[in-house]
């Protein structure tokens, strides 16, 4: 384990609003997380030829159509590749929503039986608490807050929080309270935001603070320009295996950010994620940047002017 | 781990400050961190282009694309890792705590050393980073790769000083080995246990339902028809398991008891099974299926052949042979073992008194099961729904214009007549009327 830690921990009278996120986070997962919060290819009811019908189906009728493959022919696809097509067809709001009006199977009966199973999960999607807190398309105002707030599992929980924990604290003390907070959820709000923005057709919806720590993280990397910062490591409970050691604050890009840059690159726009919304995490990373260059600047002219004063 | 002892060299080196162990464990992983999102952010766009392919394209399978993109983003790491320790003395991580990577010679490391160091550093990861962990077991704290390459690492720091391995670090070692062991094999083990779960729970409940179906099967209480009835609804639930309907079929056919091994002729058997299959499950057979099946031109197998023509190919035949009794007579006589009459009578049984009858069997057992496994029970409710659509087809073609073979004589020759239009609404149309029943209730058809 590798984690900025800059500060150690302040009390709660001191730094409230971190304690308080930590806090509005675990007791968000504990209430409210799903223990599945999308649906993976494993859910599916549907044997492999069936899935693979959904699939052509998916690349004719909506990929062919919106001219997202037009240098790929569906009679070339293996069934593999149809099966991999048919989770995301289930991942896609244009599919989920006009997939009656397709002819996936010329046997009627098992259309029908295609046709019930898309609107079990579709009902199965919406009785998950993530449809009540989540992100995604058609979701109200409220959804760039509550998504902020609800993990899909502990791991993820537990990540989020390690970095809020270790970067929160000095972040708090330099911006305030009020600024700190803004900053959370801003940045969480516009990472939400550039998701929804490149996943234009996704059915299922977000969770997770990681964009707003991802933001957190690249504002902290771009503001106090000091060299270097103090990680903490843990390799074993044996002496020096443990601790802090110093280390240049620009790492914070390379270790944490520059993965998510890659990830949102190396990704096709049809699917090819693990579930992780780097968009998201870039989104957050984006407004972190910019909300720091806005802070250099400001607080490089009350400088200024307070140098001009004295 | 020792591959060849370098202590005498080392012996000459005690001059030299050894890095410390956890220094080089943090440093090592502090590259990690660095060198490898770097390496996948250069060749991210080469790996959406590959990903694009591999999910759309021809030319690139998992294989391919997942050992392309891992050589990419290795030799990217292999060769930063090189040029840093050949130019720098020491990777980023190691020049964060002041180490330097010297030859045993203690002279800077030459390319061909830096080259071997970096891919062994490489191996160590894609190894977990396990073999990392050397530097606390070895007598002389080196990892494997600088043996290899005659290369240590020294710190520039003078606090320090390294003794050789304690007791408690050896079996810290030890002990991280024998852990992460474990924890791979638990990593492996989550991974794959939906998948492990699923086909194990399907393994174990076909194995026990269908011998219990089997068992069931073989009480004296039913008659041979019944028994058959069952052996096809089992054989539509699990058709990768031929036992239960290839006992029985030997029984329907041989009259003989199938438990009674000394009389029943095994011969047959998957034949048969081939010609019922292809009777019932007419997607699911092929020509490929035949040819695997029948190698040889046996009677069965001609007459699946036969029957599996489409109409006008069979007159076009029988134009080109005379007529259709030849073909038949030319079927007989590629067998002496089973009648052909049998073989049309079977045919017809299959299809007007036991095809139907196994369809609403299959509705009976999934009600049996229901409850008792979920994947069973889906599998047999995709099963019904198939079936049902074979129900509803024969009863469209019963009810209007359905040609009728008949078998007119079974005597010197086989005769084959065609009556058309003749509706056969009898039982068995009733029994298709009930699945189709049964499955509009289930999913709200009209």
């Amino acid at each position: 384990m590798f984690v900025p830690y800059p500060l150690d921990a302040q009390s709660f009278s001191r730094t409230p609003v971190i304690w308080a996120l930590i806090f509005m986070n675990v007791f968000g997962f504990l209430v409210l997380a799903d223990r599945k919060s999308e649906i993976s290819g494993k859910e599916l009811l549907f044997e492999t030829p069936v899935m693979a019908l959904i699939g052509e189906s998916y690349f004719d009728q909506i990929l062919n159509k919106n001219n997202e493959v037009s240098e790929f022919d569906s009679s070339t696809l293996s069934s593999t590749q149809k099966v991999w097509l048919a989770v995301q067809a289930l991942k896609d709001n244009r599919f989920l929503k006009e997939y009656k009006s397709f002819a996936i199977s010329s046997d009627p009966i098992l259309q029908k039986k295609i046709d019930l199973e898309i609107e079990n999960l579709i009902e199965q999607q919406s009785k998950r608490s993530s449809a009540q807190v989540g992100l995604f398309h058609g979701a109200n105002w409220k959804s760039y807050i509550t998504y902020q707030l609800t993990h899909a599992d502990f791991l993820h929980l537990l990540s989020n929080m390690v970095f809020l924990f270790g970067i929160g604290f000095i972040l708090e003390i330099y911006l305030g309270q009020l600024g700190f907070g803004l900053l959370y959820f801003l940045c969480g709000a516009f990472g939400g935001w550039l998701f929804l923005e490149m996943n234009p057709h996704s059915f299922t919806p977000m969770v997770g603070a990681s964009g707003s720590v991802s933001g957190l993280l690249a504002f902290f990397a771009l503001v106090e320009k000091r060299k270097n910062i103090r990680y903490a490591f843990f390799l074993s409970p044996l002496a020096e295996h443990h601790g802090m050691i110093h280390a240049p604050k620009w790492w914070i890009l390379v270790f944490f950010l520059l993965t998510d840059l890659a990830q949102v690159i190396a990704n096709p726009s049809i699917g090819g994620g693990s579930g992780v919304a780097y968009s998201a995490h870039l989104g957050g990373a984006i407004m972190g940047v910019i909300m720091a260059v806005m802070w250099n600047t400001l607080t490089e002219k009350q400088s200024g002017l307070n140098f001009q004063k004295q | 781990m020792v591959l060849y002892d370098f202590s005498e060299q080392i012996t000459k080196l005690r001059t030299f400050r050894f890095a410390p162990p956890h220094q080089r464990i943090i440093s090592s992983f502090v590259d990690l961190l660095l060198l490898y999102p770097s390496a996948f952010f250069v060749v991210s766009p080469l790996i959406r282009e590959m990903k694009e392919e591999f999910y759309f394209g021809t030319s690139m399978g998992f294989a391919s694309f997942f050992f392309t993109a891992f050589l990419m983003v290795n030799l990217f790491v292999i060769g930063a890792l090189t040029i840093s320790t050949m130019f720098l003395g020491s990777t980023p991580g190691q020049r964060l705590f002041s180490l330097r990577v010297r030859s045993f010679n203690g002279e800077r490391i030459t390319f061909p050393q830096a080259m071997q160091r970096s891919f062994g550093w490489v191996l160590s990861i894609i190894c977990l980073g396990l073999p990392l962990f050397e530097v606390l077991t070895h007598r002389n704290r080196l990892v494997f790769y600088e043996r290899m390459s005659e290369t240590f690492v020294e710190t520039l720091e003078k606090k320090w000083s390294v003794l050789p391995p304690l007791p408690y670090e050896i079996a810290f070692g030890r002990w991280v080995l024998l852990s992460s062991f474990l924890l791979a094999v638990l990593i492996g083990f989550a991974t794959w246990r939906d998948m492990i779960r699923f086909e194990l729970q399907k393994a174990v409940l076909m194995a026990t339902d269908r011998q219990m179906l089997c068992e069931s099967l073989s009480t004296e209480s039913l008659d041979r028809e019944m028994r058959l009835n069952l052996a096809l609804v089992v054989d539509y639930a699990f058709p990768e398991e031929k036992d239960c309907l290839n006992r029985e079929l030997q029984s329907f056919w041989f009259k003989n008891d199938s438990r009674d091994s000394k009389k029943s002729s095994p011969a047959e058997a998957p034949e048969m099974q081939l010609s019922l299959h292809n009777f019932m499950v007419f997607e699911s057979f092929s020509k490929s299926d035949y040819k695997e099946v029948c190698q040889e031109e046996s009677q069965f197998c001609l007459l699946i052949e036969y029957l599996d023509m489409k109409r006008r190919t069979q007159n076009d035949l029988a134009k080109d042979n005379g007529d259709l009794k030849a073909i038949v007579e030319k079927l007989r006589l590629t067998s002496h073992r089973i009648p052909l009459v049998d073989f049309i009578i079977l045919e017809e049984d299959i299809k007007a008194t036991r095809f139907l009858p196994a369809l609403s069997r299959l509705n009976e057992l999934e009600k049996l099961v229901e409850g008792q496994s979920q994947e069973l029970g889906l599998l047999l409710e995709n099963r019904l729904v198939q079936l049902a659509w074979k129900a509803r087809e024969f009863l469209e073609e019963s009810g209007v214009e359905r040609p009728q073979r008949r078998l007119a004589s079974v005597g010197d020759g086989a005769e084959m007549r065609e009556d058309r239009g003749s509706k056969s609404v009898g039982s068995e149309s009733k029994e298709a009327l009930q699945v189709l029943e049964v499955f509009k209730h289930r999913f709200g058809i009209d």
